[in-house]
């Protein structure tokens, strides 16, 4: 069987030049294909719909809620609290790395199981490692009922009077 | 019985499939290598100090079995296992209850990827302090950190499956860790989740990684890491006296057998155990003893794998595989703790930022374990202390000094267990400075070379890390002692 050698096959610089535009199209096609399949990837694999409720949700009448109390809804993952300064709503999902904190049996601290962090009841860092205060959530009185909402976000000192 | 075997053997079938004869002449059993599809990763002859247990403990090859192992268990499991909430917890119950042989799979599961994440672990350690990643292998290194890696994900996926409360907050703190990466952090916790929270869409995607994409992953890995390791002639041996003129012309047993398959020696080989690296002299690359794969390498291979399958079966009879109760978004156990592999990583959580602990650290630390093989490092070397050994003693105790600082200011507080390691290492580090007379500890001690100390500070600190981290801590992650509060 005859061997032809490519190598040794006689090719002009205008056909080389022909080559090396091609051969550019060609791999640019494909990188581009390929970068669009990744993005394509990605976008597929970033949900479009979520399923997960509504954050809002009712807690009570503040009259039933003396000053210092600290109601917990564990299912909705809220500490509400009235302060001398009036009520607010926080967030009890540590600010470390998503644990949920715990408040400490007849102390105003509150805990973070999984690596140690304490906080106030107002929110506020006592000891790390979390930085951050846990967040207060919006909570405002609807019909004489006070309402959360774990979706939407207070600023750090907003109270609630009532 | 015998002669219908013997017919069976001699069958116009059986010979179209095993195409050469019984093993019973080197070189049927050369053939038995060359012609087999699962052998032919095998060179026909191997050196005899290549197989020797104590020269690897078998340990590359334990993890591979291992992954054998994960995969059967797992594909049955997968046969019951619905990957949904709350479907996938009360499968967990099914096989426990139910199921025949249900608990003993998931059990073997369970400490077999234990085992796997510990052996590759070892492998990773020995390697190095063989000094097997040197080139020409550095490639096969990285590719080796690459597969530890993907062993943990395996690791980490599969961890959230049962669907119990170890397992969701686990896999909270993890995705956490994920979202602390500034910038791109939260999309990649969307990308993992399929959603804000873990639930389930999370725990499909968890499955799809730890059943589909990791294993092949990890599979496809695995064959180019045993390929490089054969095309690189074997595991890696300490240089013979020839070995330099061996670099030009094969050694024996590396290319030269798979040629020679067809007229191998005809002399029987005395099967004397080579003592170790530097000892016997007269022994060089021409004359090194060589025995047949079939039988030598492939028996010690199988008693092998059979002494970790005893192992592992025994201990899947005797100890059940832990199960918390049912997730529960709202109630986070107190103390919430990740499987033993990474409670290092949560012990410096309690340190350092998310950012720091879960990221750059990791981060770091694969980056750094990647990049060792290209830098000439761990090569022995004129003795570390030989010039101006008070000038460079007084530099590694002010690097040290430094560092220990470093450690105080970066972090909440003193952290003792990489500190510790650290003086430790240094100390004995020094101590080769001292003018030894004779044995063989002191140039032990002067002939390792610095990243050999940095590796054993980091393997030392990683250990330390660990034990505090699975013995010392208990609720909120505070200080206890195991042999009065009980390990948590």
């Amino acid at each position: 069987m005859p061997f032809v050698d490519d190598l040794r096959v006689p090719c002009g610089e205008e056909d080389l030049e022909r080559r090396r535009f091609l051969a550019l199209l060609g791999s640019g096609a494909l990188g581009l294909t390929g970068v669009g399949m990744v993005v394509a990837v990605a976008r597929y694999l970033e949900p479009d719909v979520l399923d997960e409720g509504d954050g809002l949700f009712e807690v009570g009448r503040p009259e039933t809620l003396p000053v210092g109390t600290v109601l917990v809804s564990r299912a909705r993952q809220v500490y509400v609290v009235h302060a001398p300064a009036g009520f607010y709503a926080l967030s009890a999902v540590c600010t470390h790395l998503g644990c949920v904190t715990k408040q400490e049996q007849g102390t105003d601290r509150i805990v973070c199981p999984c690596h140690g962090s304490t906080f106030d009841v107002a929110g506020r860092v006592v000891s790390g490692p979390a930085k951050k205060q846990l967040r207060r959530l919006s909570l405002t009185l609807r019909r004489g009922v006070l309402v959360v909402d774990t979706g939407r976000p207070a600023p750090d000192d907003s109270v609630l009077e009532v | 019985m015998r002669r219908i075997g013997r017919s069976l053997l001699r069958s116009r079938v059986w010979r179209s499939i095993a195409r050469h004869g019984f093993p019973d002449s080197n070189r049927n059993r050369s053939l038995a290598v060359l012609t087999n599809f699962f052998l032919h990763f095998h060179p026909v002859k191997v050196r005899l100090r290549a197989i020797r247990f104590t020269r690897t403990f078998y340990l590359g090859g334990l993890s591979a079995a291992c992954f054998l192992i994960l995969t059967m268990s797992g594909v049955l499991l997968m046969f019951y296992y619905r990957p949904a909430v709350p479907q996938a917890y009360s499968d967990m119950k099914d096989f426990a209850f139910v199921v025949s042989s249900g608990m003993f799979l998931r059990n073997l599961h369970r400490w077999t990827a234990h085992a796997m994440v510990g052996l590759v672990f070892a492998h990773m350690a020995w390697t190095f302090l063989r000094g097997a990643y040197r080139p020409p292998r550095e490639f096969n290194w990285v590719i080796g950190v690459g597969l530890l890696v993907a062993t943990l994900l395996l690791s980490y996926t599969g961890y959230l499956l049962p669907w119990d409360q170890l397992a969701y907050w686990a896999v909270t703190v993890g995705t956490n860790m994920v979202a602390a990466i500034p910038g791109v952090g939260g999309e990649i916790k969307l990308l993992l989740l399929g959603g804000h929270t873990i639930d389930d869409s999370a725990l499909l995607r968890f499955y799809v990684l730890h059943c589909v994409v990791l294993p092949s992953v990890l599979a496809l890995g695995v064959g180019l890491h045993i390929w490089r390791v054969r095309k690189d002639g074997g595991i890696h041996l300490p240089a013979l006296p020839m070995d330099d003129v061996a670099r030009t012309t094969p050694l024996p047993g590396e290319e030269a057998p798979v040629e020679e398959g067809a007229a191998p020696p005809t002399d029987t080989v005395r099967l004397v155990i080579v003592e170790d690296d530097t000892a016997d002299v007269t022994l060089d690359a021409s004359n090194e003893p060589m025995v047949m794969t079939f039988p030598h390498l492939l028996l010690r291979e199988v008693v092998a794998f059979l002494a970790l399958a005893v192992l592992l079966v025994v201990a899947s009879l005797v100890f059940d595989a832990p199960l918390g109760g049912i997730a529960d978004p709202a109630r986070t156990p107190n103390p919430a703790k990740a499987p033993w592999y990474f409670l290092g990583v949560q012990e410096l959580l309690r340190y350092f930022a998310p950012v720091v602990a879960g990221v750059v650290l990791p981060s770091l630390c694969i980056i750094a374990l990647a990049v060792i093989p290209y830098f000439q490092v761990n090569i022995e070397r004129p003795a570390l202390w030989a010039a101006s050994p008070l000038r460079r003693l007084a530099l590694l105790w002010l690097a040290v000094a430094a560092l220990t600082g470093a450690f105080r200011i970066g972090a909440s507080g003193m952290v003792w267990s990489i500190a510790v390691p650290l003086w430790i290492v240094a100390a004995v580090m020094s101590a080769g400075a001292l003018p030894w007379r004779g044995g063989k500890l002191g140039p032990w001690l002067q002939t390792r070379s610095l990243p050999f100390w940095i590796f054993a500070w980091f393997l030392l600190s990683a250990v330390a890390l660990t034990v505090v981290g699975a013995l010392f801590r208990g609720p909120s992650w505070h200080f206890t002692l195991p042999w009065r509060d009980g390990i948590y």
